[in-house]
């Protein structure tokens, strides 16, 4: 009984199924019938190239991404089980910040300019947790110092445009986790940062999860960062997931040619070459996608099937699944 | 080699208004001291702790800031002391690739207007028809289809705002590219092709950067020289093999060592000394955190000291 409890997987804190992201006039399918999980306590990284999708999906999750914006977003999105798509927007502003929270991308334009970094930290923790101002603020100069930020009492009262980058970057981290979410959704929330700032938020958002079980969907193009802290990988090409499974055996023997060629455009501070080596060709535009498999222009090994059918699922050696006619293990 | 840019015994300090409206405004140092130099078709790698500086930096080369004290010269010239006309035409030779490409896209404007216009400030003989081919071949290069001429910033993703700033910087020809995190928001395989692209820009037609990155691995391979910034200090400077086999500064090695490498799935766990405490005062930059410091590290600030041929480094125990 006891053994069975610890084998039985933590349960999803975030369920995403079948979900579709599309321009209004309908031109363009941004997102493409995307499935996901990530269960309490675990790292799920979205891996993939640029303009693959990977925003977009974590704001279709957030509930950003809208007919405001010229957006029409289906299939279901679960937070512990709950509907997010039947919720009425008071009860979704309720739950964003509180149990889902994003570090966006972009953290200059998500800070409000006229304020000091200090009150957005405060009136975020007010918004959610009965505190006093004293209260929040003591709090938010901790969230501050936690996130690696020198002399923060000071810094409590900067205004954005007197941080760096990366100390921007870095209030947004403290802003996300300052409610301790259930679940937290971090688009690329080191590229600014030197290595051991990096390191020391990576640490810290590793201790939240093993600590408070925090679930954290982690969009990184740091290969890096991924060896060493997520659970389980997710590859996307064009709007789809093309594999999926855990890091180590994903990493060490990859299925579809596209993700063993990102592995293989790692620069390596040990080795010394001249040139950079990439993918040939370039992500097609989603306005003129190839019919079959969206690789297939690119590929190596693709075949004239590959050019007319999609590749349908199949299981990976080890979890998971890869969308691919000639996966790079069958070959090897 | 005759230096295309210097940089000599640069400061800056960025005043505050006193909290009080009858007090003096505080004046926060940023940096101390910067000097280097540049030459032509040279790469100079900058890395350092986020908010050492080097964005500041490389914003005084375009003159988007003035230094508090010392000079930046440029092809021998004062930039500081430029007239209007000479520094129109000094902007024409330098760009700048900004770390936050979300901020650096006119919103209103297409794409391709945002191209075109940069274009005009070099190619304002060109006709509408060359004009465009041009714009799209400078989407081609950085990867994206000519067809995102005709869209607007906010339908692109954030490592597709940062090529369209690479674009735009490219499409003037200028001399120097201050790239400021200009790959960082890019997937590693976009990010070796710009890259690429950069480096036989440079072999080609001798342009020179000054390349600020955090992905040591990056810097490694793009630059000829590197200089390491702590706390608005040049605490080393030296060619890239010296500086990634030999380095000699204790923050040099540090950031080295906790550098990710290939392969290694460790389990995190934080050992070195991490937060700095306050507001430098006195003494060595770097004191706080080092493990080899002496009682005199706390007291006298190091002065810079050639060691080698090209390798500077300011630490007492060098
Ligand atoms: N409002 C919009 N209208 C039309 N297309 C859009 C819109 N917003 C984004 N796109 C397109 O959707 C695609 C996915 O964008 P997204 O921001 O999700 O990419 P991403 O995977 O996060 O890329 P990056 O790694 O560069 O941040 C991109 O090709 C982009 O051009
Ligand atoms: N307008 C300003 N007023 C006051 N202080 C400023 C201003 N701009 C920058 N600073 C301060 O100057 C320091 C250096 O900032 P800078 O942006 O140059 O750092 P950076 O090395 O580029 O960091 P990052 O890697 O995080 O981008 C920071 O401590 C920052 O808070
Ligand atoms: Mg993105
Ligand atoms: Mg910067």
């Amino acid at each position: 009984m006891e053994l069975a409890h610890a084998l039985s997987p933590a349960p999803p804190v975030l369920e995403v199924s079948h979900l579709t992201v599309a321009t209004t006039d309908g031109g363009v399918t941004i997102v493409d019938d995307l499935s996901l999980h990530v269960r309490q306590g675990e790292m799920l990284a979205l891996l993939g190239e640029s303009g693959c999708g990977k925003s977009m999906t974590s704001l279709a999750i957030m509930r950003l991404a809208g007919a405001a914006e010229g957006l029409h977003v289906s299939g279901t999105i679960r937070l512990s089980g709950e509907d997010l798509g039947t919720m009425s927007e008071r009860a979704m502003r309720r739950v964003r910040g509180r149990r889902l929270s994003m570090i966006f991308q972009n953290p200059m334009s998500a800070l409000n300019p006229l304020r000091t970094v200090g009150a957005q930290i405060a009136e975020t923790l007010r918004a959610h947790v009965p505190l006093s101002r004293a209260e929040a603020r003591a709090r938010s100069v901790a969230l501050l110092d936690e996130v690696g930020i020198t002399d923060p009492a000071r810094r409590y009262d900067a205004y954005p445009h007197e941080l760096s980058g990366g100390m921007c970057q870095r209030v947004m981290i403290a802003m996300a986790i300052a409610c301790d979410p259930a679940l937290l959704i971090a688009d690329e929330p080191t590229t600014a940062l030197d290595v051991t700032i990096q390191k020391q938020i990576m640490d810290l958002l590793h201790t939240l999860r093993t600590r408070r079980g925090m679930a954290i969907l982690m969009i990184t193009h740091d290969l890096g960062v991924v060896a060493s802290y997520a659970d389980r990988v997710a590859v996307m090409y064009a709007g789809r997931i093309i594999e999926s499974g855990d890091v180590e055996t994903m990493f060490a023997r990859p299925d579809h040619p596209y993700t063993g060629g990102l592995l293989a455009s790692m620069p390596d501070l040990d080795i010394d070459a001249e040139r950079f080596y990439a993918i040939p060709g370039s992500v097609p535009d989603l306005r003129e996608l190839p019919s079959g498999c969206t690789f297939a222009p690119r590929c190596a090994h693709a075949t004239d099937s590959c050019r007319i059918h999609y590749p349908s699922p199949s299981e990976r050696a080890g979890g998971g699944f890869v969308r691919c006619w000639h996966p790079l293990q069958a070959n090897a | 080699m005759s230096a295309l840019l210097r940089y000599d015994r640069v400061t800056k300090a960025y005043a505050r208004p006193s909290l009080m409206p009858w007090g003096r405004p505080r004046s926060t140092p940023i940096l101390h001291g910067i000097s280097f130099a540049l030459a032509r078709g040279e790469t100079l790698g900058i890395v350092g702790e986020s908010g050492s500086g080097k964005s500041t930096l490389g914003r005084l080369a375009l003159r988007l800031s003035t230094p508090t004290g010392g000079r930046i010269l440029y092809d021998g010239q004062d930039i500081n002391a430029l007239t209007p006309a000479g520094l129109r035409a000094y902007r024409t030779k330098m760009q700048m690739i900004f770390q936050d490409p979300h901020n650096s896209l006119d919103p209103s404007l297409t794409v391709g207007m945002s191209i075109a216009e940069a274009l005009d400030i070099h190619r304002s003989e060109l006709g509408a028809t060359e004009r465009s081919e041009r714009v799209g071949a400078l989407l081609s290069q950085v990867g994206l289809s000519p067809t995102c001429a005709t869209r607007r910033p906010h339908e692109f993703s954030g490592g597709q705002k940062q090529r369209i700033g690479i674009a735009r910087a490219l499409a003037v020809e200028p001399e120097l590219i201050v790239a400021d995190e200009a790959v960082s928001a890019l997937d590693v395989s976009v990010q070796a092709h710009i890259l690429n692209l950069m480096r036989d820009l440079r072999d080609a037609l001798g342009l020179s950067y000054l390349f600020i990155a955090h992905d040591l691995a990056v810097v490694r391979r793009m630059s000829h020289r590197v200089a390491v910034l702590y706390r608005g200090r040049i605490v080393e400077m030296a060619d890239r093999d010296d500086l990634f086999t030999r380095a000699q500064h204790p923050y040099t090695r540090m950031l080295l060592a906790a550098a990710p490498r290939r392969g290694t799935h460790h389990a995190p766990a934080t050992e070195m000394p991490l937060a700095a405490p306050g507001p430098g005062g006195q003494g060595c930059p770097f004191h706080a955190r080092c493990t080899l410091r002496q009682p005199h590290c706390a007291e006298v600030d190091p002065p810079s000291r050639t060691i080698a041929p090209g390798h500077e480094v300011a630490c007492h125990l060098v």
